[in-house]
Formats: structure tokens, C-alpha cells, sequence
């Protein structure tokens, strides 16, 4: 079959839907829709849950700056990923490791310079595991409410690794929630901090990879229904 | 390898003109030209092609996927962001379709369907003809054209059902069983002596 002859099968159904479409913004407008979200997460768990009582003896560098820190590092992920979901804009697979890497590297390194500069335990030390999970659940609404704005933005797209691309995301929705849970949190005891704040990091890390490769799954599926149905 | 695919069509549409073209000719086809999406077809098909084809190593799979990834192409043409290389983004969307390919046939393989011939003797205890051709043209099909052959005409499924089966497009289950079936006829019509 000679490559300028279009099989009859694809043209009709070429010919069946060919209304206009609106191209899909650029990943760095995509990403400004993302910025009020990115508010909320930062201002949302300290003016909900209250600021942390230690606020004030904190230098705000440490508290403003490494939250600013940890919150823009976010969104330099969360705009990897929206990058990551165009077909033709994918970055290579070990930049995308590295860039894991980078994000981990910069919520240890905000961790273990606050608990540096202001070491505060626990009071009591028989309440560490009910702390542990109040964090989590305390960041859970935040971080969940953000995955699903985030799983739709890179859905409407195409990701070719939809593992890497919401790992991705979800990734930066952990470090842009910890940014504004670090200001509510007064306990900055370095196990504390790694194992409930790090380990909703992780959560988002893990859930965002599940629900983009569950969506692609979803949408090729029902793709193949709605070929079976022509 | 995907960056090496883009490297590899960098190189290979390095003609600004070319790449203005199709970049002209997709926002055509984005505000619902036919002629454009021709257009672009005539231009990417047999690059894609032979994309698809050093990753499926089969020329009927390849064909198959080809077809899907320009069914992709026009189901995510709202992806393509004007101004950048429509090649980049076709070479995606085609490495999309081959990775999702493979991800079906290995969740296949897990649920191989036994196509031995020896079946069919057990399926047609009292047919009055010689089976030995039949077995023969079967166990020279490829292991996919035979699966779906023997769905659709031992299992007498139909062609949705293998396809749900199988996890590909209906489409590609008929073109299958049809190419499947002419060169069964083909096989037999030359007898076992020409072959």
C-alpha cells in the first residue's frame, strides 16, 4: 500500500469529527492557572488550622523564605509535569529522575535547617504517633482537593508516561502543601518532620502516579467502547 | 529513546520550510480541514512508519499501529501547541501508541489463548476432510493473525469480543481476520507442493 493512499477506515472517521479545536495552552499558561491553588496551599493550613505558636521566634527566613522555597520548587515540578503530558515536549527520563531527586534533596534540606534553627520536640513524647497522624490528615483535604485540579490539567493532554508524569505532580503537590503545613506544624523534630510531612510527600508522590496511569487506563478503555460501538 | 527520536527527526526535518509547512498545515487541520490532515498524512505517514515499524519489528502490526496512531494523532490534535515541531509531537503521540501496544500484549501473553493446531482435530472430530493443509497454512500464520483467525472462526466469537479480548480496535480485528483468511486461502490454494 503506497503511503499517500489513506486507508478508507481512518479517513472516515477523520471525516466524522472534524470539528475545530482550541489548542491546548502552553504548560507555562497551564501552570498560572495553578498559581491561586498554590496561594491556597501556601496561606490555606496555617489560616485554617492556626499559625504555628512558635511563629515568632522563627527568623523569617526560615519560615517565609524556605516555605517560598519549597513552594516555588513545586511548581517548577508541577510545570515539568505539564510539560512532561504534551506529546513532542517530554523531557528525558533522567531528567525527570533527577528532578525527583532535586525535590527530595530540597524538603530534606528545608527539614533539617529548621529543626537547625529552632529545635523544638515533642512535648510529650508518648503523643508522637497521634501528631504523626494529625499532620497527615490535617495536609490530606489540601493535598487531595489539589491532586484532582492537577490529574485533570495533565489529562487533557496526552502523557506518553503517565506514571512519571503524575508522580510528578503529585510530587509538587506534597512540597507545595508542606510549604504552607510548615508554617502551622510548630514540632520540627527531624523524625516527625520526615515521617508524617515526608510521608504525605510520598503519598502524593505515589497516589498521583496511580491516578494518571488510572485515567489513561479509564480513557483508552473507553476509547476502545466507543470503537467497539462504530 | 525518546529523545533520541526527537534528535533523529531534528535531523531529518532540518528544512525550515518543511517544518513551517506542517506546522501551517496543522493549524489547518486543528481548525478542520481535510485536505490538510491528507496533507500532513502524505508527510508523516512514512516517517512514522518506519518509526513504528523498528519498534514492532512486523510489517501487519505495524500497519495496524500506524492506523491507530493517526486515529491519536486526530483524537489529541487539540495537544499539538502551534509553533512547535509537529514531527516531535507525531513521533510522541506514535511513541504513545507503541508503548500502550506493548503494554496490551504483555497483559495478553498473560492470557495467551492456546492456538495449537492439534485443536482443531479435537474441535471438528467429524469433519470428512483432510485437515493436515489447514494445520499446515495455520502454523505459518504469525501467532496474532492465527489467535484472532481462531477466535473468529473455531471459537465463532465475534469480531467486538476478540477485539475486548485482545485489547485493540475492532477495526484492526477485521483487517486482521480478513488478511488472516487470504493468506490461509492463498496457502491452500497453492497446495503443500508449491509451498
Amino acid at each position: 500500500m503506497s503511503e499517500g493512499n489513506i486507508p478508507a477506515s481512518l479517513l472516515n472517521q477523520v471525516r466524522a469529527d472534524l470539528r475545530p479545536v482550541t489548542p491546548l495552552a502552553a504548560p507555562s499558561r497551564r501552570l498560572l492557572a495553578l498559581v491561586p491553588l498554590a496561594l491556597i496551599l501556601f496561606f490555606g493550613p496555617p489560616i485554617y488550622w492556626g499559625w504555628r505558636a512558635n511563629f515568632a521566634l522563627l527568623p523569617s527566613w526560615t519560615s517565609w523564605g524556605l516555605s517560598a522555597l519549597e513552594s516555588l520548587g513545586g511548581a517548577a515540578l508541577m510545570a515539568l509535569a505539564l510539560r512532561q503530558a504534551v506529546p513532542g515536549l517530554a523531557v528525558r527520563r533522567r531528567w525527570m529522575w533527577l528532578a525527583f531527586a532535586g525535590a527530595t534533596l530540597l524538603f530534606a534540606s528545608v527539614s533539617v535547617t529548621t529543626a537547625h534553627v529552632l529545635p523544638t520536640p515533642l512535648h510529650n513524647a508518648s503523643s508522637w504517633g497521634r501528631i504523626e497522624w494529625e499532620c497527615v490528615f490535617m495536609e490530606l483535604p489540601f493535598a487531595l482537593a489539589s491532586l484532582a485540579v492537577s490529574a485533570w490539567l495533565v489529562a487533557r493532554a496526552l502523557p506518553t508516561r503517565p506514571a512519571l508524569a503524575g508522580g510528578a505532580y503529585g510530587l509538587a503537590i506534597g512540597l507545595m502543601t508542606d510549604a504552607g503545613m510548615r508554617l502551622f506544624c510548630e514540632v520540627d523534630q527531624l523524625f516527625h518532620v520526615l515521617a508524617a510531612h515526608g510521608g504525605v510527600i510520598l503519598l502524593g508522590a505515589i497516589g498521583g502516579a496511580l491516578t494518571a496511569t488510572l485515567i489513561e487506563r479509564v480513557k483508552y478503555r473507553r476509547l476502545q467502547i466507543r470503537n467497539h460501538r462504530r | 529513546m525518546y529523545h533520541r527520536c526527537k534528535i533523529f527527526f531534528a535531523v531529518r526535518m532540518s528544512d525550515p520550510n518543511d517544518t513551517e509547512e506542517l506546522d501551517k498545515l496543522m493549524r489547518e487541520y486543528q481548525q478542520g480541514s481535510l485536505a490538510a490532515f491528507e496533507a500532513l498524512y502524505r508527510a508523516l505517514a512514512p516517517r512514522l512508519r518506519s518509526f513504528v515499524r523498528t519498534r514492532v519489528r512486523h510489517d501487519a502490526r505495524t500497519s495496524d499501529l500506524l492506523q491507530e496512531t493517526f486515529l491519536e494523532i486526530h483524537r489529541s490534535r487539540h495537544t499539538y501547541l502551534p509553533g512547535n515541531s509537529v514531527a516531535g509531537w507525531a513521533f510522541g503521540i506514535a511513541l504513545n501508541v507503541v508503548l500502550r501496544h506493548r503494554h496490551v500484549e504483555r497483559r495478553r501473553d498473560r492470557h495467551e489463548v492456546p492456538t495449537d493446531t492439534l485443536e482443531l482435530e479435537a474441535e471438528l472430530p467429524a469433519a470428512d476432510f483432510e485437515l493436515q493443509p489447514l494445520q499446515e497454512a495455520l502454523a505459518h500464520l504469525p501467532s496474532d493473525s492465527r489467535a484472532t483467525w481462531w477466535m473468529r472462526n473455531i471459537e465463532g466469537l465475534s469480531f467486538d469480543a476478540i477485539a475486548r479480548r485482545l485489547g485493540i480496535a475492532a477495526t484492526a480485528v477485521r483487517l486482521r481476520c480478513s488478511r488472516a483468511s487470504r493468506a490461509l486461502r492463498a496457502a491452500l490454494e497453492r497446495g503443500p507442493d508449491n509451498e
